[in-house]
């Protein structure tokens, strides 16, 4: 067996200074960060009226005023921790106002120098914050940045802030098509990136549905969902019939959002080959308070899929006395046996749930109607009256 | 005789060091990963994206057996997730308690009878109901024969309604953010991550009200200490460094996140042995690797789980000893096959060898290795010098890489910023050298005893009310 004492030694020797070197970095850490808790403290104290102020001057339509005193960096860093956030929740005006307070104290100066720092991590914190700051003067610089980054989680971050900076359709239009190409992210999170933009970006969303990339095709599909304008463009109907369920799904989601279906159509989509769709169909049904629809969730509630046949019976619930008949007739197995267990659980939780919210006249009127609807077809159940 | 002995005492204090060189190596992968784990930390806007409606929906699954004490708590700190869409299902597992009552009462939920299911199925006991109350749309309990852990999980994925499920323990407490976190880096690489791990982190003397960690707390009793200096080394030293390689064998079952697909691809939970969550993670790689799919299987420090540990040495030695049994089995199950095979990449050369020979094994050659020291020392006392040197470097080692963990902590999380918070931990993580590390190991052999006799029960756990833990701070 080896064993040489001296080596043994020179081992113990070099754990020990090990162990002082990471002791003494991490309390040289914690010490630095108590004492700059301290300082930020007793800094924050200073501006305790200055914040005040800018509290009380937010709604008002005066402009804020930046300190009377020029401020060294660490007061800036300090005073941008605070402002920062309050940007990020303010949205119009007051962020606006907030946006000029910040560039009159020079927190957008302060970032830029930060943005040329040799440190990767004091760059990427000056982008992030210059993101907030919406300076459009630094776009390109941080276009650059982005094309020069390891693909990690700061890809993310530094295009986040090209987002919210950026004043070009086309450049946001870039930006996705980079994420895309050279990026594993889940296309969602891309189309949650360009949405950090004030932009219009219908139009280059709209141009994404015409490429020949199906990444590029779903994130229009996606970012279409949340525009105010709801023209939808003809195209996306033919995604409908892709080979790719995702592309599938987002298509009728679109269509649905967009209120751009007929009946025709909503009959056809209860019926599709993706449970998927068949589902959200039946549920958008139910919480949009579609009544016109009623009477074509008959069939997905007697469907063998567990799930749209519940969401079906949900949605009948939710769709007054037509739906609640509906129910009635399933459960009383007018219409043979599926669907028949799942109508009689929605139909004593939507009683129950109809007793339990009485508030006023209408209420009661409403419960009446569905117990005469229910004795229609079932009698007088006195347990269930009784439990009720 | 006394050469023989002292040879085999050296050779085991040998198989010590080479354990904490290659801990040593991973915990220096750890230190590679942790810049990029500041920057999620720091400047993700986790705020903004639990409002997003991009985030991808996800299914909490909830395996209760007997867990009256905690499970209200637990199942209101996952109502109260900051996430856009998600639905927590409680599995009670054939409890012999009132886990369904307390849960039944606190959430007014009606009974249902069970529907045939079709999808995701997978198969589990008997389902005798569903319990849902409408005022609570994201919440459901499944009652169920009793079938183990395992088996709850599983139906619990029959059940769930999203493509990404998250396993929770009930005696766990999520913090608010814990899932938006660990989504937004399943987003990163939606294609490849199949299964991504929460961070562990001891409960036992935090103050919690409503169901949240308020205040991080160390643990003021002994064996709770022993273990967060534990965890903080498994986790940050260890499995950080394991995830950077794409080593990683265990998602713990506290908290972890995982594609439904695959889970259901490998047949879901194994049942009938303890260990399922390393077991579940191997089945991954071994099926990943089989057909040639790229994938990772990740770890999201910052994604935290707080959890009881068992503050008595009954329940902590029952703890252990089951863990022992759980990766014995899985060695034998589903490692030995992967055991140096060039197909299961780092999986099958580093990762599983280094199970089987250190975590697997080590009982055997430590408890030998001592007893052989024993025997040298009674034989003959003049070779003590090179004993202690020896006993010295191990200790050295270990309290090394404990405090390398504890940098980690300082860099990118902070949970415990006190000066006095930082030594007390140092200290303990030398003390846990000193009996607590040894009982462990022989815990473990008392596992491997349990696993031979075919004792498979799941051993005593009594859990302690979160309230009944205020009070105790309180006081």
């Amino acid at each position: 067996m080896f064993i040489n004492l001296q080596a043994a030694y020179w081992m113990i020797a070099i754990l020990l200074i090990l162990m002082i070197i990471f002791m003494s970095l991490t309390l040289s850490i914690k010490m630095s960060k108590i004492i700059s808790a301290k300082k930020e403290k007793d800094c924050l104290a200073n501006f305790h009226s200055y914040l005040y102020y800018l509290q009380v001057e937010l709604d008002n339509e005066a402009m804020l005023r930046p300190p009377n005193k020029s401020l060294r960096s660490f007061e800036k860093k300090v005073l941008q921790k605070t402002l920062l956030p309050w940007v990020e929740r303010l949205k119009g005006v007051h962020r606006e106002k907030l946006l000029i307070l910040c560039e009159a104290i020079g927190l957008n100066e302060y970032n830029k120098k930060r943005l040329q720092s040799p440190w990767s991590i004091v760059r990427l914190d000056a982008a992030y914050h210059l993101g907030i700051l919406r300076d459009k003067e630094v776009t390109s610089q941080l276009i650059s940045m982005l094309h020069r980054s390891n693909f990690d989680s700061s890809i993310c971050i530094i295009a986040r802030s090209i987002a919210q900076t950026s004043e070009y359709p086309n450049e946001i239009k870039n930006l996705i098509q980079y994420l895309v190409n050279n990026t594993k992210y889940h296309l969602h999170l891309i189309a949650d990136i360009s949405k950090e933009s004030s932009l219009d970006l219908r139009s280059v969303y709209i141009s994404f549905l015409y490429e020949d990339h199906s990444k590029l095709n779903k994130i229009g599909l996606i970012g279409l969902q949340d525009q105010v304008d709801q023209n939808i463009p003809e195209t996306v109907r033919s995604f409908v019939h892709s080979d790719d369920k995702e592309t599938r799904i987002l298509a009728v989601q679109l269509l649905m959002f967009a209120m751009d279906l007929t009946e025709k159509d909503v009959h056809y989509y209860l019926q599709f080959p993706d449970w998927e769709i068949r589902n959200m169909l039946a549920d958008w049904i139910g919480y949009s308070g579609l009544t016109q629809y009623t009477g074509l969730l008959k069939v997905p509630i007697q469907e063998s899929n567990w799930i749209v046949s519940r969401t079906s019976a949900k949605s009948l619930a939710q769709l007054g006395e037509y739906g609640f008949e509906i129910l009635c007739e399933l459960a009383a197995g007018i219409h043979g046996e599926q669907g028949r267990e799942v109508a009689k659980e929605y139909i004593d939780e939507k009683l129950k749930q109809t007793i339990n919210t009485f508030s006023h006249v209408d209420d009661i009127t409403e419960y009446n109607q569905k117990i005469f609807i229910y004795q229609k077809f079932f009698g007088k159940r006195h347990d269930l009256t009784k439990a009720l | 005789m006394r050469d023989l002995l002292l040879a085999y005492g050296i050779f085991a204090m040998y198989y010590v060091v080479v354990i904490n060189t290659i801990y040593f190596g991973i915990i220096l992968f750890s230190f590679r990963k942790i810049t990029r784990i500041m920057k999620e930390t720091f400047y993700s806007k986790y705020d903004f994206l639990s409002g997003s409606k991009h985030m991808p929906p996800i299914s909490i699954l909830v395996p209760a057996f007997n867990e009256e004490l905690t499970i209200k708590e637990n199942v209101q700190s996952l109502l109260a997730l900051h996430y856009p869409t998600h639905e927590v299902i409680v599995v009670n597992d054939g409890s012999g308690d009132d886990t369904s009552k307390v849960l039944i009462d606190e959430f007014r939920l009606s009974y249902y009878k069970p529907t045939p299911i079709e999808h995701n199925t997978v198969a589990t006991a008997e389902v005798k109901g569903v319990y849902y109350n409408p005022e609570f749309p994201n919440l459901y309990l499944i009652d169920k024969e009793n079938g183990g852990k395992a088996d709850s999980l599983n139906a619990g994925i029959n059940f769930s309604h999203y493509s990404l499920i998250s396993s929770i323990d009930a005696d766990s407490l999520l913090e608010n953010d814990a899932l938006i976190r660990i989504a937004r880096k399943y987003m990163e690489n939606p294609d490849e991550y199949v299964a991504i791990g929460g961070n562990v982190r001891i409960a036992n003397g935090c103050k919690i009200s409503n169901g949240m960690v308020q205040k991080a707390r160390l643990p003021r009793k002994l064996l709770p200490m022993l273990q967060t200096v534990e965890y903080l080394k498994a986790f940050l030293g260890g499995r950080i460094g394991w995830s950077d390689i794409n080593g990683l064998i265990i998602v713990s079952g506290a908290f972890g996140v995982f594609r439904k697909d695959y889970v259901v691809k490998v047949g879901g939970y194994r049942g009938g042995y303890p260990g399922e969550d390393m077991n579940i993670i191997i089945k991954l790689h071994r099926y990943m690797l089989d057909n040639k799919l790229p994938y990772k299987i990740d770890f999201c420090p910052d994604a935290v789980c707080w959890t009881q540990a068992p503050d008595t040495f009954k329940i902590l030695g029952s703890q252990r000893k089951r863990w022992g049994r759980g990766n014995l089995k899985n060695m034998m199950e589903e490692g030995a096959g992967m055991f140096m095979r060039p197909r299961y990449k780092i999986m099958g050369w580093l990762t599983i060898p280094y199970n089987i020979i250190f975590e697997t094994l080590s009982p055997y050659f430590r408890i030998t290795g001592f007893l052989s020291l024993v025997g040298y020392s009674l034989v003959d006392m003049t070779g003590w010098k090179i004993v202690a040197v020896f006993m010295l470097i191990n200790v050295l080692y270990g309290t090394l890489l404990g405090m390398g963990s504890l940098l980690i902590e300082e860099l990118a999380f902070r949970r415990f910023p006190r000066i006095r918070d930082y030594f007390k931990m140092v200290f303990y993580t030398i003390l846990m050298f000193f009996g607590y590390r040894q009982l462990g190991i022989l815990w473990r052999f008392l596992g491997h005893i349990d696993f031979m006799r075919k004792n498979n029960s799941w051993g005593t756990m009594t859990r302690t009310s979160w309230n009944d833990e205020e009070k105790d701070e309180a006081a």
